[in-house]
Order: structure tokens, then sequence, then C-alpha cells
């Protein structure tokens, strides 16, 4: 039980990195697509915070002594976690968040040309355009 | 067990089924809304495991700034998914087991949560923490890092690693400071280093002068000293993707207006006329302002910063604009102001790195800002960069919000 | 134990049941408008009791060291509980007037749960 433990985290963030793996390829709807698109994203994020982690750390953040401030108990560099993680995944959200806007707003543009949103749709029109080139050619 | 599983175990439950839920809820304004509660679990993790940057950037933007992103855009597409015939898809399903087996095989080896001695707290650690960046040894200013910052592997982390680190800080004495200050040092220090144990002992009367147990010589907060100094290239970077993101939202979405033509009308249902809403959101507003400005300025301090405080900024905006309707918001804030806002941003940050060079010094050495005081350039520094990505992120959020609501043309 | 530890206590354990009742209450009830007065009930009174117990503990204890609360952490926990005291029902009252602009009708007795 304790040896799952020891290893649950990583385990979860498989299990959400693959849900959005199974999002971005099963479904044929666009913005599903780019929902799991970022739930795969913090998947990872999990995994790097995860790895931060150490046993009695508390947040990497200094804190005055002083008579009106709390001590603070951890006020030792071996009891906070490991920082760089936070730092690689705090500018990663926001990044991914940029990603997501210029993927609605690549949508948005995708549904105003084509009307629809369906991955399987779109092929269909792709196909008959094609098709319809190739007659256009041919004659 | 310890406390942060205990919660952990729970929570990461809740997420997980949070997730299948999203991918596989029909309508899709229910999975905007789920991946919302999705973003804030995840805040709630990110503060069990102890990073509270990453849960206040995450609770801002996930919670907040993509789900108004994605309603934005289902108002102007589809409400649910096409009914299909099949639910699940199972080659997609099989091949995403077989991924999902293979990695769970690479996490058996994968050191414990949790553990002191894994690679990742000891590999760069020392030199990580130990970082240069902004800091002049024995300048006036800051000082020197304090006694205790030797290496962790070489402690017995796992029996009281922190009675042993105190008892060696408290048995450190004076001398072995100074030791440690003229010896240690030297290996980062370059050629600084020559007499500067003389220059430390100058510095330490000095009015100016930090105690030397203060903060390792850094700003207080461990992330923004790494994400402004150790890493501040790669920041002047993601700022520089995410103005980039706001430029393609504007070439993708901005349609170009003829001289003389206005904003379009409001076509979808007004909030204007609802007065509590309007009362509540004029009362608050002002709040959200300041606290935007607080966690920008405060980054360096506590949790906070600018991609934080740019967000929270933004939200303000955005609410102003969803309730008083977008022609409103543009008085308020025109186009044209947030595009060259953004721009400067990216200039502010970049700016500083310039500066420096200079003075005389490495790009984004922020020792050099002040020459009357190089230790506290940090400080400085860390401010004008956090206010440069701060007012990036705020500008470019309300972009993309303006360009996805943008009514479409008839 | 201090009256004010045990106050929090009591505060804590109300404010659990409400939000206990709270979600039971959304998955229960029969129709938007009362699912939404049990979220609501979450939103202010639960949150309210859960703030002000925390605010009214003065000492922390890890690794069985005990260290004293800094006022300015009560003043913040008071902050935070008024914000949503005020956003949360606004919030609650948005949600219900755009479910009526747009034609949702209350359950009435004798229906069909929707």
């Amino acid at each position: 039980m304790s040896d799952v433990l020891e290893i649950y985290n990583y385990w979860i963030y498989i299990v959400l990195m693959m849900v959005g793996f199974y999002g971005v390829m099963a479904k044929r709807n666009l913005i599903k697509q780019a929902i799991a698109l970022g739930l795969f994203q913090t998947g990872i994020f999990l995994f790097y915070i995860s790895m931060a982690v150490v046993d009695g750390g508390t947040a990497p953040i200094w804190m005055a002594d002083g008579a009106t401030k709390v001590p603070n108990p951890l006020a030792v560099p071996a009891a906070f976690d490991n920082p760089l993680p936070h730092v690689l995944m705090l500018t990663a959200i926001v990044v991914g968040v940029s990603i997501l806007a210029v993927a609605l707003a690549i949508i948005i543009n995708i549904r105003r040309a084509f009307g629809t949103i369906e991955y399987d749709e779109l092929t269909k029109i792709e196909r008959e355009m094609e098709a319809r080139e190739a007659r256009e050619a041919a004659q | 067990m310890s406390e942060v599983l205990m919660i952990d175990s729970v929570l990461l439950l809740l997420v997980a089924a949070t997730a299948i839920a999203v991918v596989e809820v029909r309508s899709l304004y229910a999975a905007a809304m789920l991946s919302g509660i999705y973003s804030l679990l995840m805040a709630l993790v990110w503060v069990n495991m102890h990073s509270m940057d990453v849960a206040f950037t995450e609770a801002a933007v996930g919670g907040g700034i993509s789900t108004i992103l994605l309603i934005g855009t289902l108002v102007h597409t589809e409400r649910e998914e096409k009914k299909r015939k099949t639910r699940v898809n199972w080659g997609a399903l099989l091949v995403t087991a077989m991924t999902g087996a293979a990695l769970i095989y690479g996490t058996l080896d994968m050191p414990r949560f949790g553990d002191p001695n894994a690679p990742i707290h000891n590999l760069r650690v020392p030199e990580m923490v130990n970082q240069t960046v902004g800091m002049t040894a024995g300048a006036k200013g800051k000082q020197p890092p304090p006694v205790g910052w030797t290496p962790r592997q070489n402690l017995e982390l796992p029996l009281g690693h922190k009675q042993a680190y105190a008892m060696q800080r408290a048995h450190a004495t004076n001398e072995a400071r100074l030791k440690e200050a003229g010896e240690g040092h030297g290996g980062h220090g370059g050629q600084k280093a020559d007499g500067h144990g003389a220059e430390h002992e100058a510095g330490h009367d000095d009015a100016h002068a930090h105690p030397a147990g203060d903060f390792n010589g850094h700003v207080p907060n461990t992330v923004t000293s790494l994400l402004a100094a150790y890493r501040g290239y790669d920041t002047m970077f993601e700022t520089a993707v995410i103005f980039t993101a706001g430029a393609s939202l504007i070439l993708l979405l901005r349609r170009r207006r003829r001289p003389g033509e206005n904003l379009p009308k409001q076509q979808s249902a007004n909030l204007t006329d609802q007065v509590i809403l309007r009362v509540m959101c004029k009362l608050f507003i002002p709040f959200i302002l300041i606290f935007g400005l607080y966690v920008i300025s405060h980054g360096e301090i506590g949790p906070g910063g600018g991609f934080q405080g740019g967000v929270i900024l933004a939200t303000a905006f955005i609410l102003y604009g969803l309730i008083f309707g977008r022609p409103e918001l543009h008085r308020v804030l025109p186009e044209r102001l947030t595009d060259i806002l953004a721009v400067l941003g990216v200039l502010l940050y970049s700016g500083v790195g310039v500066f420096t060079m200079l003075r005389g010094g490495k790009f984004l050495d922020y020792a050099f800002l002040n020459p009357a005081s190089p230790g506290d350039g940090e400080p400085l520094g860390m401010t004008l960069v956090e206010w440069g990505v701060g007012i990036t992120v705020c500008t470019v959020m309300i972009t993309i919000f303006n360009q996805l609501a943008e009514e479409e043309s008839k | 134990m201090a009256w004010n530890e045990i106050v929090c206590a009591v505060l804590l354990v109300v404010g659990v049941l409400i939000s206990l009742t709270g979600s039971l209450g959304l998955l229960r009830f029969p129709d938007f408008y009362s699912r939404l007065h049990t979220a609501g009930k979450t939103d202010s009174l639960a949150q309210l009791c859960i703030f002000v117990g925390l605010a009214l503990i003065d000492q922390v204890t890890v690794d069985g060291v005990a260290y004293p609360v800094d006022p300015l952490i009560r003043i913040k926990l008071i902050m935070v509980a008024l914000l949503l005291f005020f956003t949360a029902p606004t919030a609650t009252h948005a949600i219900t007037k755009a479910a009526m602009l747009d034609g949702v009708m209350p359950w009435k007795k004798g229906e069909p749960p929707k």
C-alpha cells in the first residue's frame, strides 16, 4: 500500500495526461480537442510539481524573523521544496492560456469559413472541395 | 503517511474524475464550466504541495480567464458536440492504454514522492540557490549567503534534517562565516573575489547593509528570485510568447474598420439593466485593481508577481466589459492603448537588460542598475521586470478577450 | 482548551455540515432554482462560519512547537470572508436572473423532477 502511495502522484499525472491524449485523438469537436490539450498540459504540470516536493518541506519563501512577525519554523534551506519546477510551471501555465486563446481564435475563423467545428465534417467538406477542383481542372 | 500525501490522495482522485467528466460530457458549456472547476481543484493541489505561486496563477488563469475565453468562443460556435453513434473510439482507447501502461512502467523507477535524495533536489540545486545574478558579494547592500548553505546531500536528511540544519547554523561561528566568505565565494565570484573579504568587513558597519541571514542575499520569494534572475532570459521570452499570442489574435480576428465606423452595437443579451450586478461591479472593481497592483509589486516578497497580478488586473477590465458592454470598455481602454501597452511591457523587460549592458554589466545583471548600492539591484530590477511582465500579460489578456468577444460581421 | 478553540471547532463543524447539506441538496432537489438555493447557502453561510472559525485560532503547532498567529492573517481571513459574502450572493442572483430570462420555469408540486 505504502509502495503505491509513494508513486501515486505519478500515476495520477499519467491518468490526466492519457485522458487529455484520448480527448485529442478521439473527440471530433475542435473545442473539445483544445480543452483536452489543456488537460494534457496540466498533467505535465502535476508531474513537475510532484517532483519538487521534499518531506517536511514548505513553500520556498523566506520569512522575516522579528518580534511582530511569525518566525518561520522552517527557515532552513533544506526544508524548502525545490523552487525550480515551480518557476517552470508558473510560466508554462500562462503560455498554456495563450495557446488556448490562439486555438480558439483559429476555431472561430474555421467556424466562420465552413460553418462547422466538427473534425469529420470538415474533412468531408475538404474532400468535396478537392473533388470539385479536380472536376473543374478536367473540364 | 505525511499530511501532504493524505490530502493529496483525495484531491487527485477528484481531479482525475473531473478530467474524465470534462472529456466525456457532451454539452460544451458544461465542459467549459467543468474545466474551470478542474483548474480550481488543481490550484488546491498546488497549494497542498506548497507551490503558492503556481496555485495563484492556476486559479487566476485556469479558473478565471480560460473559462471566460471558452464561453466567449462558445457564443460564436455551438453549444453541443454532435451526436454520434459510437461514444467510445476503441482505437484511440487502445493507443492511450498502451502509452499509459508504458509510462506507468517507467514510474516504477522514479524516486518516491517527497524523497529528499532525489536527483532533482541535489544535482544542481546548490549552484541554483547560490546564484550570483543581481548579487555582488561584499558590496554595499546585500551580504553574501549565510552559513549553512552546504550542499544538501551531505546531511543525514531523513532523521530530523531541520534540527541538523538549525544546529549547524547555531554552531557556525563568525570566524567560519568569514572563512566561507573568503574561500567558498571565490568559486562563483570570479575576479571579484580579490580583496572581497576586506570589502565585506567594511560593509559590515554600513547602515545600508542587510543582516547576514537575509534570504541568502536574494529577495525573500525564492521562486521570483529564480524566475527573474536565474531564469531571467527564459521569463523574458515567455513574456514575448504571450505578446506573440496577443499579436496573432489581432491578426486572426480583428476586422479592419472603415474610418468613422464605430464598434457594432451589442447584439447579445445585455447585463446593463441588472442593477445589483452594476452596483456590485462598481463596488468591487477598485478593489480588484488594487489587489492586482499589489500582487504585481509584492511579487518578490510573497507569492505573486507579474503573471498573476497581470491576469487579476485583466479580470477587472473584463468584468467591466461583461457588465457594461464592450463599447463601454473601449471607451475606458481603447484598443490602441492596449496594443501600445502590450509592446511597452516587453520593451520594459528587455530595456532593463539593455540598461544593465550599457552600464557595463551583462544582460539583465541587476547589480548594475544602481552603482551606489549594487546589492540592492535585485529587488529593484525585479520590480521593474515584474511590472513589464504584468503590463504585457494584462493587456494581452484584455486583447484576447476583446477579439474573441467580437461580434460576427453580418 | 481555550474558549476560542472550542468556538472555532463548533463553527468549523457547523460550516462543514452546511456545506454537506448544500451538496446533498444540489444532488437531490428537483429543479434549477431550489438547487441553486442550496448552493448559495454553501457560498455564504458555510464559508462565513469556516473563515470566522479559522480567524479565532491564535496559535499554530508545527512539529510540536507552537507559534503565535500573526494578527494580519486574521484580518486577511475576515476580508476574504467579507468579499465572498458580497460576491457569492451577487453571482447567485445573476445566475437566477439569467435563467429567468432564458425561460427556465420553477418546479411545481406534482410535476416530475427536471
